[in-house]
């Protein structure tokens, strides 16, 4: 068939079902080529939206839990939309650019996470704690309000998983996708209408910035991602949890041979196609960072550049003005910095108006050095050199730290720092998560709360 | 240019005895050989040079004598000349010109049928529409809807479509089961006896439909934009409003773009600017820029399933698909992008438009139409009844005066250069074009260069408004007389470098001043006031702009004004259907603002009482400016307690607000209800209103009330309301009370006005007794339209705030 197949429709999925709006965006592929239209709906109907969710019942325990699960499967296997679970992945790597396999990994994530979400919810659950009470002095754990908002990401399509558990804990959810990569968003609300969710129980919500800032505002509870400006902007906030940059490190002590980690070293730098929060940004070395980093270079250089919808690919891929443009930044940043792998270039042309993105590996002279806290959507580290006496201030503000390290003081203590979120000791790659161990914390902490029943009332005859 | 000529009269010799030209009378023994060309140049065998402004027929887009296509087609013709393409064989360059036309094309066009030209072009889309309902079962649809002065070649499928007589005389029968309807030419008001151009049309399109039965028809043909017939755009709501009725009927729409296509509008496809999505799309002339003949049927997917089924489309040309056409076809298009020349079409195009149009002051031009570069100077003995007036007469003149090449049709001169014409090219063109019929109008002498100065004229009601030189020579003699002109004029005259009352008589004359709006943030209103009005005391009003991008800016209000505008208000809400005799509540800055003294002057003439909600919009936009989101929502918390208290006790009839404030209604489930059960007309202005709010208001939140929006400026002491009519799709389009209040859309980095249907800023002016506010830049963009039929001016649409203004940044919040 000749030229470019009609556009998919990405309708807004409001509360009285696919809503077409005038206003649509086009989404592409890193090509450039158009892959979908997104309609953008404005102000009203997102208010509309809100107040339909807010009138709606919660779904029963004993009904949702199962529809979850229903949903990570259909999202998984079925025809939704006009796509087929393939389709859906195929044209997830040709719009993120992530790998086609590691899309392939998230869409199964997914399903596992939504099957499984109220008990990974209720790994937050205060120990004592009930959903109901039983007559006697409880605490009963209860949402602290009715509608969450998601402001989601488009880096990568496994976060959907998170905000499942908001609906498995009886929230009602308002998602606004990302207009980079919205197709995962909707397919997963899609799936949850298709699965037994009502439309007035979770709606996907297509807007831009301006009316985004409406959205939190008028629900309940908002999970917010974004950079640093995200973060500042609710750092105040107790209705809303931001999600950053994650800024994830590995931290080597001179009493560590680091040649016997490299492969974990080299996984937490590149997995996940080095986009993800929970990547290695930075690696500290008490000692000679050099050979580390020479190291690194060596392993991280042999890495294919492919189209994304490869089976091969491992590596990011980004439209060619957008490569060049992230290319020449990250070259800025990295002035005085000497380059081991990607100071010439890191862009790798596919021919077809894309642009993989090769490793990166930088050594920087010092720990406190600014590009440690860089965090790029392709796998670029920074190499720093660490002593004692830098302390755990390199350190701070991490979502994942792994030690390599036999010190199990420094062990101690950097358990004991609140701002190092996850901490790993030994051969584990900053990305990998324990299932029903926290993330960012329990998503639970953020949405529920405990409270005291007593009931004095005799009971019914 | 340097080919040796040749024998030139030997040529022309044989050429009367051995050829038949088309359209050349008997008698006629002139022949022009041209021997060779290059961009808009031509030269004949005598060697005289011309300067091509017709495109040959309409096309040489690139230009003449372009070295690399000929490359092109040598290389194509080494390789592979040509093969057939009937069965399955197929070329590389057919294969890929095909993906980039669908790449191109206006959705849903899916595949491509090659022809040697539109006219086989044309043919084949009907033969196709038929076939289309001949397999789906009903073979009975087999008439054909066409228009009256509609072009399709001269094929007998496409001349029995054409709607011109001369091309069915003596040439019939013609194909049977051909209607051909009236097409919208706003310039004539009198072919629709009355009625609305489009509603006529529509009506018409609707009785024949009934009366030959939607079952028999099968396809409707028609140019997006009339060509041939005078470059004539319809009203923009013309084809979305035909193509929906068609497809209500199952009736197929064939979109005759030989001429628009590829960038002579400034669009790859017309289609794209009048928002309509046919089932098929026929193409040439430009396909190739003459380069080769050449056509391409563009065919929708749904009808693409049906006739590309089965056995096949059976049919074919001969030279369809061929190989070095197309590879011809693929460089053209390629020198098209590379060369922009679309936006060069656009540029060029409103260069000598704006040049030509100032022919429209002449007694024998009645209109001149330009889009991108397709120009129509339509004649008439009289352009106030449209009385055609022949202009086979001007182009031979204008080219043995001037070389110059231009074309008419019965009487319109018609102006279609490649799209390679430079600036200076196109001046000399506007230049020998406006002396030849200059010349001519000077001598029938049939009415004065500049209208004679009646000062009354500033006392017309604005309903019944004089014509835009009227008014000018009027209003310019009142501001700039020294006895009669305000204070503040006449200072600043002495900087003009221009005598306003002689050198401004047409609105694009109003360009020569400057914008003025910023010095009234220091101005004394009294000076404001023309010294006309005597010494008498005024009861003067003064209102000021919002003061959120600096200090604020003041307006003298005179009685008159408010009294011819009011009334004009007043006229256009009954046209409107708003009831009399209804409350009113306005909720919006009263104050120092015009808002809400407005509000409470039409309740007051419309026989209802006036309730205000008043807010301060400067402190609610310089909270949200600020981020201070809480206060904002206090203070909208507050407002909306206010209109709770009035909607609660009171009977209104009618809400007069802004859509911020609309939205918070709305979303208060109490109010919302109030509203729904109490109010008939809710009245937006003041900020924008996108087109998915506005669905959602007609159709889910307030169905039962009527939506009118509003769009004014204070600067210029005026607004207006959206145009009657509008379908969901269709963007607020405001008609100003013209000729007293005028838009431009001007692109802000060159301040030349806008291509229509394209956006800009907008610029405002206001002419009348009290007020001369001329060039005033708003804080709006907007998309250009041409004016409601028999309204005059421009009109704008889908109002947009800029994101900065004079260096702050632009906020909307409750106001």
């Amino acid at each position: 068939m000749p030229g470019s197949p009609a556009p998919l429709h990405l309708d807004a999925l409001g509360p009285s079902g696919p809503y077409r709006a005038q206003a649509r965006e086009v989404v592409h592929d890193v090509t450039g080529r158009p892959v979908a239209e997104l309609s953008m709906v404005p102000r009203l109907y997102v208010q509309r939206g809100l107040a339909a969710l807010r009138r709606a019942e919660t779904l029963p325990p004993d009904e949702r839990v199962p529809a979850l699960a229903e949903a990570g499967r259909l999202f998984a296997t079925a025809t939704l939309n006009g796509m087929t679970a393939g389709q859906y992945e195929h044209a997830v790597a040709r719009v993120s650019g992530l790998p086609i396999t590691m899309v392939r990994e998230s869409t199964a994530g997914i399903a596992a996470g939504l099957a499984g979400a109220y008990g990974f919810a209720g790994q937050a659950r205060p120990r004592g704690s009930r959903d109901t009470s039983n007559g006697a002095g409880t605490a009963v754990w209860i949402r602290r309000g009715d509608v969450l908002a998601v402001l989601a990401a488009g880096n990568h399509p496994g976060i959907h998983a998170q905000w499942a558990e908001a609906l498995a804990l009886g929230y009602r959810v308002a998602v606004r996708p990302s207009r980079r990569e919205p197709l995962s968003a909707h397919r997963l609300v899609t799936a949850l209408h298709e699965a037994g969710f009502g439309t007035d129980r979770v709606v996907l919500l297509p807007t831009d910035h301006g009316v985004a800032d409406d959205l939190v505002g008028g629900a309940d509870l908002a999970v917010v991602y974004g950079g640093d400006d995200v973060v500042d902007k609710y750092r105040s906030s107790t209705a809303v949890l931001p999600h950053g940059p994650g800024r994830a490190k590995i931290l080597i002590t001179a009493d560590t041979d680091f040649t016997r980690h490299l492969d974990t070293i080299v996984d937490s730098v590149s997995r996940e196609a080095g986009a993800a929060c929970v990547n290695a940004t930075a690696v500290f070395v008490e000692g000679d960072p050099a050979p580390v980093a020479e190291a690194l270079a060596d392993r991280l250089a042999g890495l294919p550049a492919l189209p994304p919808e490869d089976d091969r690919a491992v590596l990011p891929v980004r439209g060619l003005d957008a490569a060049r443009n992230l290319e020449k930044f990250v070259h800025s940043e990295a002035a005085g910095a000497r380059a081991w792998l990607g100071g010439d270039t890191i862009v790798a042309e596919l021919g077809d108006g894309a642009a993989a993105l090769r490793p990166a590996v930088f050594q920087l002279d010092r720990a406190d050095a600014p590009q440690a806290r860089l965090e790029m959507p392709f796998p670029c580290v920074w190499v720093a050199p660490w002593s004692r006496a830098d302390g755990l201030a390199p350190l701070r503000d991490t979502i994942v730290l792994t030690a390599l390290t036999s010190d199990r003081d420094l062990v101690g203590r950097l358990l004991d720092e609140p701002t190092v979120r996850n901490l790993h000791v030994g051969d584990h790659p900053t990305h990998v998560l324990v299932p029903g161990l926290p993330h960012d914390g329990y998503l639970g902490e953020f949405l529920m709360r405990s409270k005291t029943f007593t009931d004095a009332a005799p009971a019914a005859p | 240019m340097t080919a040796p000529l040749v024998d030139a009269d030997a040529l022309v010799k044989t050429d009367r005895s051995r050829l038949i030209h088309p359209h050349l009378p008997g008698d006629v023994t002139d022949r022009i050989v041209m021997v060779e060309g290059s961009g808009c140049r031509l030269r004949d065998a005598h060697g005289r040079e011309y300067l091509d402004a017709t495109g040959g027929l309409l096309l040489a887009h690139v230009g003449h004598g372009r070295r690399d296509l000929a490359e092109v087609a040598a290389g194509q013709m080494t390789k592979l000349e040509y093969y057939s393409s009937f069965h399955e064989f197929t070329n590389e360059p057919s294969i890929r010109l095909a993906e980039k036309l669908i790449d191109l094309a206006p959705s849903p066009m899916e595949r491509v049928y090659f022809t040697s030209g539109g006219g086989e072009a044309v043919d084949a889309a009907l033969r196709m529409a038929r076939l289309y309902h001949h397999r789906r079962g009903e073979p009975e649809r087999t008439w054909i809807l066409a228009r009256n002065f509609g072009y399709h070649g001269v094929s007998y499928g496409g001349a029995a479509a054409t709607g011109m007589p001369m091309f069915h005389q003596g040439f019939g029968p013609m194909l049977p089961n051909v209607r051909h309807l009236t097409p919208p030419m706003p310039f004539h008001p009198e072919m629709y006896g009355g009625e609305d151009p489009t509603e006529f049309c529509l009506r018409e399109l609707r009785e024949t439909i009934e009366e030959i039965g939607a079952d028999r028809i099968a396809v409707m043909i028609g140019e997006p934009i009339l060509g041939v017939a005078g470059v004539i755009e319809p009203p923009s709501d013309y084809w979305p409003r035909v193509r929906e009725l068609l497809a209500s009927h199952g009736i197929l729409l064939i979109l005759d773009e030989v001429i628009t296509a590829f960038g002579r509008t400034g669009h790859w496809f017309a289609a794209e600017r009048l928002g309509v999505a046919p089932d098929f799309v026929v193409t040439a002339k430009g396909l190739t820029s003459g380069y080769f003949p050449m056509g391409a049927l563009l065919v929708a997917d749904r009808v693409v399933d049906v006739v590309a089924r089965d056995e096949g489309f059976i049919g074919g040309y001969t030279y369809g698909g061929h190989a070095t056409g197309c590879a011809v076809a693929l460089a053209n298009l390629e020198i098209m992008e590379r060369e922009n020349l679309l936006a060069a079409a656009v540029d060029v195009g409103d260069h000598l438009g704006a040049q030509l149009r100032r022919l429209e002051e002449l007694p024998i031009v009645g209109q001149v139409r330009q889009i991108g570069l397709m120009i129509g100077i339509e004649l008439a003995q009289d352009p106030d009844t449209g009385e055609p007036l022949s202009a086979g007469w001007v182009p031979p003149l204008v080219r043995e005066r001037s070389g110059i090449i231009v074309r008419n049709n019965p009487n319109t001169v018609l102006v279609s250069p490649p799209l390679v014409m430079s600036h200076d090219e196109a001046d000399q063109v506007a230049a020998a074009v406006t002396d030849v019929l200059t010349e001519y109008a000077t001598r029938k002498r049939k009415r004065p260069a500049a209208p004679a100065v009646v000062l009354p004229v500033l006392d017309t009601p604005w309903d019944r408004p004089p014509s835009m030189p009227e008014l000018l020579a009027a209003a310019m003699e009142w501001h700039f007389d020294p006895k009669t002109g305000s204070r503040f004029w006449l200072e600043r005259a002495k900087s003009l470098d221009f005598d306003p009352r002689k050198d401004v008589r047409t609105e694009a004359d109003l360009e020569l001043f400057p914008n003025v709006v910023d010095e009234l943030r220091d101005v004394r209103v009294e000076d404001l006031v023309p010294r006309g009005y005597g010494d008498r005391r005024i009861a003067l009003d003064v209102y000021e702009s919002g003061g959120t991008t600096g200090a604020p800016k003041r307006i003298a209000w005179l009685p008159d004004l408010h009294d011819q505008l009011n009334s004009w208000h007043s006229q256009v809400l009954d046209d409107r259907g708003v009831p009399h005799g209804a409350n009113w509540l306005t909720i919006g800055p009263s104050g120092p603002h015009m808002f809400g003294p407005m509000g409470r002057t039409l309740a007051h003439r419309r026989g209802g009482i006036p309730f205000t909600v008043d807010l301060d919009p400067r402190w609610a936009k310089k909270c949200a400016a600020e981020g201070r989101s809480e206060e904002s929502r206090r203070y909208l918390a507050h407002v909306l307690d206010q209109v709770g208290e009035i909607l609660r006790s009171q009977d209104v009839g009618v809400v007069f607000t802004t859509p911020p404030l609309l939205e918070a209604l709305a979303g208060h489930e109490e109010l919302a209800e109030l509203v729904n059960r109490k109010v008939r007309t809710l009245i937006w202005g003041g900020a924008s209103m996108d087109l998915d709010t506005r669905t959602l208001f007609r159709k889910e939140v307030f169905p039962g009330a009527q939506l009118l929006g509003f769009y004014g400026s204070t600067m210029v002491g005026a607004g207006m309301y959206e145009r009657a009519g509008l379908a969901d799709d269709e963007p607020p389009t405001f008609d100003p009370p013209y000729p007293f209040v005028s838009l431009r859309v001007v692109d802000p980095d060159t301040g030349k006005t806008v291509p229509y249907g394209e956006r800009g800023q907008v610029v405002m002016n206001h002419i009348s007794r009290s007020m001369l506010i001329p060039n005033n830049l708003e804080r709006d963009t907007a998309v250009r339209l041409p004016g409601a039929p028999g309204l005059g001016g421009d009109a704008v649409a889908d109002i947009r705030p800029v994101p900065t203004f004079g260096g702050t940044a632009v906020v909307e919040g409750v106001y």
